[in-house]
């Protein structure tokens, strides 16, 4: 049964999106009255959206969708709703921003009764994931900030452990990390052993914050990165040895670009990305039907396929079968998959809401005297 | 300060409230207190094993299966509102560990002994400030005061003194967040500085001190076991651990309830088992030398000595007098012998009692010394020349445990009670019959107590 499913997929969802493709050059950039607007992140994460969402949603519905692409912060949505000119129906918008923007009022609240269920029944409330209903905000996938290595950098071993990120003894070359506090903290405080439970507990504290540091401090040489996209080109290019990073963008240079490089999933920190209704969209109704087409468990599993993030539904998630192109099993690319997942840690986004602006401060305090020396 | 102390206290009187709303007895009203505590412990460390065994350990001093239901289902309750409405973290947490080299085993043993000596150290700081405390001219209202302001200018200095120490507590059992010297240091005044504070009169409870004092002497044992051997510090949490349960378990005189409480954090027996080695010494070496916990030593200090069991306590704390009985014969001294004989023959005793005319007691006769006297011509006419017998007196105030013990030099009928408080005055007689009928009935019940089943 599950599996005569999957065939008729495998079989109509390119089918759909050519369709789809199709429908879009008819009308390019033509903002129809009916036309539904959605602000995402563009690049590889669009043409997967575009793929398993967008085009289907069209081919469904007769609705033109129309991409607005943003690389997430929330000014762009501030001004327009300040001056009363939302343009975009939909966000897909981080779960610490959604929180942030929530709060701030600038978006519409909704109820997860407008989810639909699960294939065989099982209500939305049981078949998402934990703390995927947010006030304004519903989850539809979970990303991971990884570590990745070159395969070929430490002949006869490679790193099993987030600890191994700091040790250059026994993995040497040099790294690249994320110029911010998040995520790097996290790792320099685990790798001293401590409890996930108590981490941010912990990081929370004048010794916690130091001792991060002072673990960040011993690595020796460290590329700071800040564009998603740099960490997999300087492990290609072989000017690092281990970097974080997004794990859809390794992914696309590991599959789409044959990049040597591997995963180290141990310590992914995970971030919920979440759809938003702006306050004063065009279409809230129509906005709201398409949140439910593509939050179903159909529409999920199809997005994994095309970009290896964790379904929000735990129906989708066992429904995730190959990569279209490369025919790659996405199940042990996703974050959420149970060997992945073992030593996850999930990234406290009302803790980051509360001290970003003070962690970023001792972050970059910290980082000018490392480079005073 | 430790917020467990009145934790354990607020469930103990509670227990005692509800024994006293229901009228209940003595024996009852132990098994509700033990109930409070157990409910108590169970909730603060979400461990209601460690709460049962600690009631049983710590407060009913015995196992007895008509205790352990109500013990049990209050534990469990405490447990079940820790766990779903409150949700408390746990006190601390293990990321899965090495399991120790055989030779580790060894230091944690060690840690045990050296522990009950820090425990030691600890218990006499809070003892020896409370002692030097009451010698200070300054009013008790500001002693906290003194102490606080001490207090504050350490912490300037070493914060990690302050609170509850739970950060503290949890950096320490992680390997490298602190230097051994920094461990040394914060251990000494952190020591200090609880003695200090509880010594002067802050209220609060000695437990949460002692785990954190535990376990930076574990920690510091860890590192310089880590700086001697050389080996990668896997099993540092090891040696936190044992450093807690050795320092904590002779402080509160439990050593079972340290165990549960590390087994039901951690879920870890391998952690359990290393744990077990410290207690193992810690706690003789510890009862030895100190005492068998800081709250025996402080009770004993106030008179009550529970070394030999609740049962010696109770009947230490029963007071003779409520067997006190009038129905005895008092003589003046200067009744002549040959009317005392006549007065005690009538009553049928064979013991006169000298009381003077102010109401003193002046001695015991025996009706064979007076019938002796009247029998010989140049004896003595009046009852105070007869010798007196040797005969102990008793106190209003004397316990049955002390009443027993002078009646084993004893062969007679009654012991007479005097107030020494009221010029000697003579109060009655206690017979000898009813002291031991009394004992028996005590010891009875207290053995129906520990080994009733219903």
């Amino acid at each position: 049964m599950a599996r005569d499913e999957c065939n008729q997929r495998l079989a109509s969802a390119p089918r759909l999106a050519l369709l789809g493709l199709a429908l879009f050059a008819a009308v390019p950039g033509r903002a129809d009255d009916d036309t539904l607007t959605v602000l995402s992140w563009g690049g590889a994460y669009e043409r997967a959206q575009q793929a398993a969402l967008f085009s289907p949603y069209t081919a469904a519905t007769g609705t033109p969708i129309e991409v607005a692409q943003y690389d997430g912060g929330l000014e762009g949505l501030r001004r327009a709703v300040a001056e009363d000119e939302v343009s975009w129906d939909l966000i897909d918008m981080t779960r610490s921003e959604a929180m942030a923007a929530c709060a701030e009022g600038l978006l519409e609240p909704l109820s997860p009764a407008l989810l639909a269920p699960a294939p065989d029944g099982t209500p939305p409330e049981e078949d998402f994931l934990p703390d995927s209903f947010g006030r304004c905000a519903i989850t539809h996938s979970i990303f991971a900030t990884v570590v990745a290595y070159r395969r070929d950098a430490f002949p006869g071993t490679r790193p099993d452990s987030i600890e191994d990120l700091f040790d250059q003894q026994r993995f040497p070359g040099p790294r690249a990390l994320q110029r911010t506090p998040a995520v790097n903290l996290e790792w320099a405080l685990l790798s001293y052993r401590v409890p996930h439970e108590e981490l941010y507990g912990l990081l929370s504290t004048r010794r916690g914050l130091d001792l991060a540091l002072a673990r960040l401090d011993k690595l020796e040489e460290i590329h700071w990165w800040e564009a998603g996209d740099t960490p997999p080109q300087l492990l290609a290019e072989g000017e690092v040895a281990m970097a974080s990073g997004y794990n859809g963008r390794f992914f696309d240079a590991m599959v789409n670009r044959g990049a040597p490089i591997e995963i180290l999933w141990d310590g992914q920190v995970q971030e919920h990305e979440t759809w938003a209704i702006p306050r004063g969209a065009p279409h809230p109704e129509a906005a709201r039907d398409f949140l439910r087409f593509a939050t179903t468990t159909e529409r999920l599993a199809d997005l994994s396929r095309h970009i290896p993030y964790g379904p929000a539904r735990r129906s989708a998630a066992v429904r995730v079968t190959t990569h279209p192109d490369s025919g790659v099993d996405m199940r042990l690319h996703i974050p959420t998959h149970p060997l992945n997942a073992e030593r996850a840690l999930a990234k406290d986004e009302v803790w980051y809401a509360r001290t970003l602006g003070r962690m970023r401060d001792y972050f970059e305090a910290w980082l000018a005297t490392r480079e005073a020396q | 300060m430790g917020q467990y102390g009145p934790l354990v206290h607020l469930g103990a009187t509670l227990g005692s409230l509800g024994a006293q709303l229901l009228r209940l007895g003595r024996s009852d009203d132990n098994i509700t207190i033990a109930c409070g505590v157990a409910a108590a412990i169970a909730t603060a460390f979400n461990a209601p094993l460690a709460g049962i065994v600690f009631a049983h350990e710590v407060v009913l001093r015995h196992y007895a299966l008509r205790a352990f239901a109500p013990v049990a289902a209050a534990a469990l309750v405490g447990y079940v509102i820790a766990t779903n409405v409150l949700e408390r973290g746990a006190l601390f947490h293990v990321v899965d560990t090495a399991v120790p080299r055989p030779w580790e085993f060894v230091a944690f043993l060690a840690i045990g002994g050296l522990g009950a000596l820090v425990a030691g150290a600890y218990m006499h700081a809070i003892l020896g400030v409370t002692r030097l405390a009451g010698t200070l001219t300054l009013a008790p209202s500001l002693r906290p005061a003194l102490a606080g302001a001490l207090l504050g200018l350490t912490a300037l200095w070493v914060p990690d003194i302050l609170g509850m120490g739970q950060e503290t507590l949890r950096f320490a059992t992680i390997a490298g967040a602190f230097g051994s010297a920094e461990l040394l240091l914060v251990l000494v005044l952190k020591i200090a500085a609880t003695g200090l504070c509880l010594g002067m009169g802050f209220s609060g409870g000695v437990f949460s001190p002692a785990l954190v004092i535990g376990t930076l002497f574990g920690a510091l044992c860890g590192s310089l076991v880590g700086q001697l051997s050389g080996a990668p510090q896997e099993t540092f949490v090891f040696y936190a651990v044992c450093g807690m349960v050795a320092v904590t378990s002779p402080v509160i005189g439990a050593p079972l309830t340290s165990l549960l409480i590390v087994f039901e954090l951690t879920g870890s027996y391998a952690l359990t088992t290393a744990a077990l080695a410290s207690v193992t010494l810690a706690s003789p070496i510890a009862a030895q030398l100190f005492g068998r916990s800081l709250f025996d030593i402080q009770l004993e200090r106030r008179g009550l000595d529970l070394s030999a069991g609740r049962g010696r306590a109770v009947l230490r704390t029963t007071p003779v007098a409520e067997h006190l009985t009038d129905d005895c014969v008092t003589l003046h001294p200067q009744t002549p012998v040959a009317e005392a004989v006549t007065t005690l023959c009538r009553a049928r005793h064979g013991e006169g009692y000298l009381v003077d005319e102010r109401g003193r007691y002046r001695g015991c006769v025996s009706l064979a010394d007076l019938e002796a006297a009247r029998e010989s011509t140049a004896g003595p006419a009046r009852v105070d020349e007869v010798a007196t017998l040797a005969r102990p007196v008793l106190q209003p105030d004397t316990s049955l445990w002390d009443a027993m013990a002078e009646l084993q030099d004893v062969t007679g009928e009654a012991l007479p009670v005097v107030d020494p408080a009221a010029d000697d005055a003579f109060r009655g007689v206690v017979f000898e019959s009813s002291i031991a009928r009394a004992y028996l009935a005590h010891s009875d019940e207290l053995s129906r107590e520990e080994h009733g089943t219903g």
